[in-house]
């Protein structure tokens, strides 16, 4: 009789048992993991939000013929939007007239929502206004004494009165 | 001729032997406390997870909800008894967050409908390794268990 064999079976057995068990909360880690990269995505997504409503604010503040743009490297929607490699957030951007905020949506499809998640930053004007980045880059923020216009496209950027 | 490998395998035999009776005899208990255990994390997670999001600010839906300071203080199990043939459980979350948000009630009920329904969808997950298709649910059932939650708010 071959005794390492014996012993090979009785090993694998309990082994076996502490195998199933660690494999119960392998999920439970990941998503875990998960959890902690949606925090941190959530919170990118609201210094987005956060940069616009200080942008607004700033030209608000500054009166008319003040104007700033928000470069690519500051706001990029072809990164922010990727709901894998970058923040997740849904376009357009709300800018509310009416409430005085900038409201940024999340897709939070990677914890099982089909909804989107909202948050939303304070702004002093309620004077914002959107027109077509004809002229100016996109992106860029005016203040001709009446309004703040935010040039951008439609899809990117919505005002609501 | 006697071999002494043989001599010490039949001893180490002996003791994994008893070893693995004594692993079986407690194995059942080792699957329930293990789901106890699972469940009680996952709900600790989602739970923590419902608070920091909406700690920042976010909520689904409409966005009347303030930042500011959300944290949860404790998650415990509560044996609530038998429910049919499932025992049942209640995990007590106790929501810290400041005193100034107690005037404003649809608020207050707001995070903690989000918070106890993060907690029980990553009970969920962590049993049925997906998330539910229902937007809210109240109730998880496992093999041995069936978990509800309730939520309690402390102000500072």
């Amino acid at each position: 009789m071959d005794s390492r064999a014996q012993v090979s079976i009785e090993v694998a057995l309990v082994a076996g048992i502490a195998i199933l068990v660690a494999v119960s909360l392998v999920n439970l880690n990941f998503e875990r993991l998960n959890l902690a990269r949606e925090v941190g995505e959530g919170g990118e997504a609201k210094m987005v939000a956060t940069l616009l409503a200080t942008s607004i604010n700033t030209v608000h503040a500054n009166g008319r013929g003040f104007e700033l743009t928000l470069s690519q490297d500051k706001l990029n929607f072809t990164e922010l939007t990727d709901v894998d490699k970058g923040t997740g957030i849904i376009l357009p951007i709300i800018i509310d007239n009416a409430n005085r905020k900038v409201i940024v949506g999340r897709n939070m499809s990677r914890t099982g929502h089909t909804g989107q998640w909202n948050v939303s930053v304070s702004i002093v004007p309620n004077n914002v206004v959107r027109e077509d980045p004809d002229g100016y880059p996109e992106l860029t923020i005016r203040n001709n004494g009446t309004n703040v216009i935010i040039y951008a496209d439609s899809s990117k950027v919505r005002v609501l009165p | 001729m006697r071999c002494r490998k043989a001599q010490v395998g039949i001893e180490f035999i002996i003791l994994v032997g008893a070893l693995l009776v004594m692993v079986i005899a407690v194995f059942p208990y080792i699957l329930k406390t293990n789901e106890l255990n699972k469940a009680l994390s996952a709900a600790r997670d989602g739970a923590t997870f419902g608070a920091a999001m909406r700690g920042v600010g976010y909520k689904s839906g409409s966005v009347e909800a303030p930042p500011g300071k959300i944290k949860i203080k404790s998650v415990t199990l509560e044996r609530l008894g038998k429910c049919g043939d499932l025992e049942c459980y209640r995990f007590k979350i106790v929501i810290m967050m400041p005193s100034y948000y107690s005037s404003n009630s649809s608020y207050v009920r707001s995070v903690r409908g989000t918070i106890r329904n993060q907690a029980m969808r990553f009970v969920y997950y962590a049993f049925y390794g997906d998330y539910p298709s229902k937007s809210v649910i109240y109730r998880v059932n496992t093999s041995y268990y069936s978990f509800n939650a309730t939520t309690r708010i402390e102000y500072y």
